[in-house]
């Protein structure tokens, strides 16, 4: 019997769903091999992997079941990725790093909101030194100076460790599981907001590869804090107040999103051209207030007791003599290819960033939903350009391309209408 | 408008092509090398369940002891500098040596930066309680080395100059150190690679070995303030001389005993020693086959 979804289903959206289906139980495949590999001799992993390998079986065979099944079971690809997720998470944080965080910024996240909870400290004004043993980081893991030492502050706006303190008070040992649950938030989000016939293809650009949604997080990056409010705000650019309080949220998180304000605000500007210019600015402003007005909400308490060292650790890129350290061009310098210093990449940086913004703002009607990749671009000339300065920005182009999307279906729609 | 959106995309190519041209014409200041020496300093300390206590981080520990052998790193303030202080307590039950290596592989650009830049270091040796004499006396080495798979050399701070010693692959560098108090000495590895025409490694491993004799029993301690690195000067290498003539490769800072601010072993365990610990520089060597 042929249920009523399938009536009208096209065959193109079968197809989709098939392809779904065997891309979700072909990557939960290799990440269950991969987990039976780093945890042979561990029997929680050997569980972990039967099961894994079961559902990946079970998903390959109903991929090839008739369309009926395959719609009624649509989101079925959801459950192999997620599974491998977490497990590969697992395994790799617990079982090949034994525990250890591969970050200084976790651990110094961490130990803050343990400084926090218990002594009611002030980050910023503490040595972090402690936070290495206690989350044994490797010395590899650390992020060196010219000087040979290391950084040893709390370098990230204050909701960077405020996110970890309701866990530390929960008693949780790993924060990673706390990036995870971030991460799943991302999925969920854009799995949902995602035109319904297309929504499994949204998912793979975020497994296409096991950085982004595993190895990175298994790794202790902290990116996925955040992502998941930008991505709240990418689905708010209509909402000037409500894109505000999520941008809000993402900048008093880490500094990478800082980097979309000025096309965030162009946005707001230019969308509605036949608007008076007053009407086009009055959105930015209540975007840029409600912005500052929860980035300082958040920061301020630890801003005022030493504003000067909240500022210094903050814009550590900035004031911290900080080694090159690269996967983009001053990769160059690195390797000992080209001769320049930091100002060299500092220029062509803030040459980039320039270049992105007047052209974002000239061509706007053409470059309107690409602009969630310009920091990445931009990011790639500078001194200090590390992969997950690109890659967490891919669940944010999939806002701009569900968001175009739903665009043209509405002009389609209008054309039809007229 | 029209005009604008045409000449927008052009300019832009153009205005980068002339920052990238500008900037690598005017900003190709010196080379910012990575720091070729890691936590120079010895800052970071972690815990060590094998040894038990904490050790730096950073450094690669390797140590051999008897059972009855004691070996303990810490930071601590000595004539009022910061230092790693390394113990080694030589029960004196057996003929094995003790030592410590605390190292790091250095290689890429961070040899390139140790092979351009002045490398030094602050060392202080403590008279071996146990001899009540000159450490160089007591059975024990303190010395820096480096080995780049083919050639090693061994920079030894002793009390009594020596001459250098020699061989294709091997040199061993004496720099004259006055005990108790802090000295500075300049580590020339351009020099000495140059003078035995070795060719620039690739990679290298620095170590700082602190080793002692199984005859010497008793407690043994020296300590380092730290490395530094710092531009090149124009002036002669002091180790070109050094071999030579020993006495010009170690600066002394103002004589000052040492003082150690908190109760140590070697304070509070000094053992006596019943057997005679002492050797003879030419003993020494052969026992540590110099």
């Amino acid at each position: 019997m042929t249920k009523p979804d399938s009536l009208f289903a096209s065959i193109d959206e079968v197809f989709i769903l098939r392809l779904a289906f065997i891309f979700s139980a072909q990557f939960a495949l290799y990440e269950g091999f991969q987990d039976y590999n780093r945890g042979s001799g561990h029997p929680e992993v050997i569980v972990l992997t039967l099961v894994i390998y079961g559902v990946s079986l079970l998903v390959f065979v109903m991929s090839l079941l008739p369309s009926s099944v395959v719609l009624r079971f649509r989101d079925l690809p959801l459950i192999p990725l997620l599974l491998a997720m977490v497990t590969s998470v697992y395994v790799v944080a617990e079982i090949s790093y034994a525990g250890a965080y591969r970050t200084d910024v976790l651990a110094f996240s961490h130990y803050a909101a343990m400084l926090f909870v218990n002594q009611g400290a002030n980050p910023y004004t503490q040595d972090m030194t402690k936070a290495l043993d206690l989350f044994k980081v490797q010395p590899s893991d650390l992020t060196p100076l010219t000087s040979g030492t290391y950084l040893m502050t709390f370098q990230y706006p204050a909701l960077h460790f405020l996110v970890f303190v309701p866990f530390v008070l929960l008693g949780l040992r790993d924060m990673r599981w706390v990036l995870v649950l971030f991460e799943v938030g991302v999925v969920l989000t854009l799995y949902l907001k995602g035109p319904k016939k297309l929504r499994p293809m949204l998912l793979l650009p975020l497994f296409a590869g096991s950085d982004l949604m595993i190895n990175f997080t298994a790794a202790s990056v902290s990116d996925a804090l955040w992502v998941l409010p930008l991505l709240f705000a990418a689905f708010c650019l209509e909402r000037p107040l409500a894109l505000g309080l999520f941008y809000g949220l993402a900048c008093a998180t880490k500094q990478t999103p800082w980097f979309i304000a000025p096309f965030l605000l162009i946005y707001l500007i230019k969308t509605d051209e036949d608007k008076r210019l007053r009407e086009r600015l009055w959105p930015a402003v209540k975007f840029a207030a409600t912005t500052v007005a929860v980035f300082l909400a958040i920061n301020l308490s630890f801003m005022l007791p030493s504003p000067t060292t909240w500022f210094g650790n903050v814009l550590t890129p900035m004031t911290e003599d900080l080694v090159i350290h690269s996967q983009g061009l001053s990769s160059l310098t690195e390797a000992g290819l080209l001769s320049v210093g930091k100002v060299f990449y500092t220029v062509i940086f803030a040459s980039v960033f320039l270049v992105l913004i007047v052209n974002y703002y000239v061509y706007f009607d053409k470059l309107r939903f690409a602009f969630w990749i310009f920091p990445g671009i931009a990011l790639w000339f500078s001194y200090r350009e590390l992969t997950n300065y690109i890659i967490y920005w891919t669940p944010l182009m999939l806002v701009s391309i569900i968001l175009w999307y739903k665009a043209e279906q509405a002009k389609t729609r209008t054309v039809q209408a007229t | 408008m029209n005009r604008v959106r045409k000449l927008t995309a052009p300019l832009s190519a153009v205005f980068l092509i002339f920052v990238a041209g500008f900037a690598f014409a005017n900003l190709q200041v010196k080379t910012e090398y990575p720091p070729p020496i890691l936590d120079p300093e010895f800052n970071l300390w972690g815990s060590n369940p094998t040894l038990g206590g904490k050790t730096p981080m950073i450094w690669e520990l390797e140590y051999e002891k008897s059972v009855g052998d004691q070996i303990l790193l810490q930071e601590t303030v000595a004539a009022d500098k910061q230092a790693l202080e390394i113990q080694i307590f030589q029960d004196g039950s057996d003929d094995n040596l003790t030592y410590v290596r605390l190292g790091q592989t250095i290689d890429g650009i961070r040899v390139r930066a140790l092979f351009d830049e002045d490398v030094g270091i602050w060392v202080l040796l403590q008279a071996s309680c146990a001899c009540k004499g000159p450490i160089s006396e007591g059975g024990s080495i303190f010395e820096i080395e480096t080995n780049d798979g083919t050639h090693t050399l061994d920079f030894f701070f002793v009390e009594t100059a020596a001459e250098a010693s020699i061989s294709p692959s091997h040199r061993t560098i004496f720099l004259q150190t006055p005990m108790g108090e802090w000295a500075y000495h300049s580590i020339d590895l351009v020099g000495q690679y140059r003078n035995a025409q070795w060719n620039p490694p690739d990679r290298i491993s620095l170590s700082i070995i602190f080793s002692v004799s199984g005859s010497a029993a008793g407690w043994h301690t020296a300590y380092v303030h730290g490395f530094s690195v710092t531009k090149k000067t124009t002036l002669t290498s002091t180790q070109d001389r050094a071999s030579t003539l020993p006495f010009l490769s170690t600066t002394s800072s103002p004589r000052t005993r040492m003082i150690d601010q908190r109760a140590t072993p070697s304070q509070e365990a000094c053992l006596p020693v019943t057997r005679s610990p002492c050797t003879s520089n030419a003993r020494l060597s052969q026992r540590f086959n110099l």
